[in-house]
């Protein structure tokens, strides 16, 4: 099929990006204000076409783009998570934030290269040979980097940039040196036929070349050891950047990842079921271990990604029919519940230019009902039962425990245990500690109420309701089958 | 043509001095000379890529690493007080780590390319006219073709142009309010916050 509708997504993306960057060009510093809301339109149209693409199979250029429909999901996760990172940024980077970070301006550029990053991740999951592959992981990644050094004259910003370049660049040369060693193995840079011509592989090359490729992959998903980056990055970037990069570059990393050991490795995946196994538990137990002596939130939030990257992992364990949808529908989960928490992150740096977990006390007198929010975000990514994360977990340990790993889903379970206590390090400070009496309390921002409250109830019902599940099983079961 | 011995020494007196060029890049104390190094290995290994008939290649090669990138490094270290920064000595520990590390690498890179076999690839004589079919497999929209990459590095090179001007940018834009000193007490401070001219400018606190 020949068809051109399957990119109407990136191209309306594109076209929305440059839209920002030449209406920037002619626009008074007030109309700015405008750049947002032309992005999260934007931004929308793309949800919505893509939301209505019929059928969701499809070719182009030979067979170089394609998408299927776990590419259709990966690109409505990543829409969303950029549409809700837009509309928190509006807030910091229109001056209505009653505390203004330092140096937060450039406001065309800055939707322009969020928009960009969007485009890369989306080009991501379409790639079908090495060069796209390699080409989109930087336009996915290099937007994040300049975001993260978006602060002027900020000392931590500048240096969440230069860490986030540097182990960014190390993480790059690993994959390209992987992929060249592939290509010429395989002498062919399409990905189905690296497949096809690796399958019976085992030469030393070979293994380098995986074990360079898997290094890579590890730095984009944060798995331990390859997670030194996140901690600073995510604490020096501006804190809606932090929110975006949370989810973003997680599902980026997770979309590379599928086509690295579904599409290239994919015969050869069942046998490195100990390794991940090893490497899931020791992200996960390093990320909660760490994460509950932090009292910076975002740093805490850092490693609170990094041990999820441990949780997703499980579902690369045992049979792909069903790991394969359950860490699609936990990366729903995790980007809608980490959405919400650093809503509220957002909102209360805004106001009060804090960022401790020590200065959330008191929150739910002044505010109960962004307290209350947050803290069902945080129930959320801690996994307790009514809420989505409990489902999505759930369905991973289940994996777990059928490919034969019940040691890991025992240690999975107690890090559960553990990751509930530190999220609840921050309810306790909300709820049980009296609020500073001279501190002036938090006002509510419109834009950012909306997006936690709508944030919240997904939240809320994404585990009850179970079409989103029955959605993602079915998608997967066609894609499988055209793997083959 | 060249007898087989001239290319062997040729092969070999190249890989040599590359590889010296890229440990003085890495090792010199002084940044200038580590570009030069850095250089010097670009442009040897160009000559690596002449020798198995990569003409383009190696033109490439020169124009952009050597006539690019490494003048930009160049520059960067002129016009910086970066003499000032050279006295960073790593801890010894440090130092034998990485080392180790990348010794280890090497042997077991060594090890994987030199056993395993590779298969030639049939087209290594079909290389003339090299620079025509690698501009018609640039712009060709069939399943041969790398159109989709081509223009997509083209949004790539947009992001880092632009990126780069954001952040590397010195004084702030006429008319940009919000590009403020910040209104935090207390923060780390590389330079003295921006003074602003316009009006809708809160008087920075810091």
């Amino acid at each position: 099929m020949t068809t051109m509708n399957i990119a109407y997504p990136e191209i309306i993306v594109i076209a929305t990006a440059f839209i920002v960057l030449v209406a920037d060009l002619f626009m008074t510093e007030r109309s700015r204000a405008a750049l947002a809301p032309i992005a999260a339109l934007g931004l929308l149209v793309g949800i919505a076409v893509t939301a209505t693409l019929t059928p969701v199979t499809g070719e182009l250029l030979g067979g170089r783009f394609a998408m299927d429909p776990v590419a259709w999901w990966f690109k409505i996760v990543f829409m969303l998570a950029s549409l809700v990172a837009v509309i928190m940024s509006m807030d910091t980077l229109d001056g209505r934030a009653r505390v203004r970070p330092r140096g937060m301006g450039f406001r065309g550029e800055y939707y322009w290269i969020m928009l960009s990053s969007v485009v890369g991740m989306m080009l991501l999951i379409s790639a079908r040979d090495l060069v796209t592959l390699f080409v989109s992981l930087e336009i996915a990644t290099l937007p994040l980097m300049v975001l993260a050094a978006w602060r002027r004259d900020d000392a931590k910003s500048g240096e969440a940039g230069l860490k986030y370049v540097i182990l960014g660049a190390l993480a790059s040369a690993f994959i390209v040196y992987g992929f060249s060693i592939l290509y010429g193995l395989a002498r062919s840079a399409d990905l189905n036929e690296i497949a096809r011509a690796v399958a019976t592989e085992k030469s030393p090359a070979f293994l380098l070349a995986v074990a360079l490729v898997l290094a890579g992959t590890g730095f984009k998903l944060t798995m331990v050891p390859f997670h030194m980056w996140a901690a600073d990055v995510y604490q020096g970037a501006p804190t809606p950047v932090t929110a975006y990069l949370s989810v973003a570059s997680k599902a980026a990393g997770l979309a590379f990842a599928f086509q690295i050991l579904f599409r290239l490795f994919g015969d050869m995946l069942p046998q490195w079921g100990a390794l991940i196994a090893l490497f899931a538990a020791i992200t996960m137990t390093l990320g909660n271990v760490v994460a509950i002596v932090q009292h910076n939130i975002k740093r805490f939030m850092a490693f609170s990604a990094i041990s999820q990257a441990g949780y997703f992992l499980l579902g690369f364990l045992g049979d792909a029919s069903e790991g394969v949808p359950a860490m699609i529908f936990y990366l729903l989960v995790y980007v809608v519940s980490n959405l919400a928490v650093f809503a509220c992150i957002v909102w209360f740096a805004n106001e009060t230019g804090k960022e401790q977990i020590e200065d959330y006390r008191g929150l739910s007198l002044t505010n109960p009902l962004t307290a209350l929010c947050m803290m069902i975000g945080l129930f959320s990514l801690a996994g307790i039962p009514p809420l989505s994360g409990f489902v999505g977990k759930f369905f991973l340990f289940s994996i777990a425990s059928k490919a034969g790993c019940h040691w890991l889903v025992a240690v999975a379970a107690v890090n559960s245990t553990i990751s509930l206590y530190y999220y609840l390090r921050v309810v306790r400070q909300m709820y049980i500690e009296p609020a500073d009496k001279e501190a002036q309390p938090p006002s509510p921002s419109t834009s950012i109420s909306i997006t936690v409250a709508i944030l919240t109830i997904v939240v809320s019902i994404l585990g009850i309701v179970p079409t989103i599940y029955q959605h993602i099983h079915a998608a997967t079961i066609t894609w499988l089958a055209s793997l083959q | 043509m060249i007898s087989d011995a001239t290319y062997t020494v040729m092969f070999y007196g190249l890989s040599a001095t590359v590889i010296l060029l890229a440990l003085l890049a890495v090792n010199a104390r002084q940044l200038l000379r580590a570009a030069l190094g850095l250089m010097g290995m670009l442009a040897l290994s160009a000559g690596l890529y002449v020798m198995l008939r990569a003409e383009f290649l190696a033109g490439v090669q020169i124009l952009v690493y050597v006539g690019g990138i490494v003048v930009l490094i160049v520059f960067a270290i002129m016009l910086t007080r970066s003499s000032e920064l050279l006295e960073d000595h790593p801890a010894k520990l440090t130092r034998i780590l990485g080392a180790t590390f990348s010794i280890m690498f090497m042997l077991i890179a060594c090890y994987a390319l030199g056993t395993t076999k590779f298969t030639e690839s049939e087209s290594t004589q079909a290389v003339r006219d090299e620079v025509r079919d690698i501009g018609l497999a640039l712009l060709d929209r069939g399943a041969n073709g790398y159109l989709l990459p081509f223009e997509a590095i083209s949004l790539l090179l947009l992001v880092a142009v632009i990126g780069g001007t954001v952040v590397a940018r010195k004084t702030p834009p006429k008319h940009q309010p919000f590009t403020t000193g910040g209104d935090l007490r207390g923060e780390t401070v590389a330079h003295p916050p921006l003074v602003q001219d316009d009006e809708h400018v809160v008087e920075s606190k810091s």
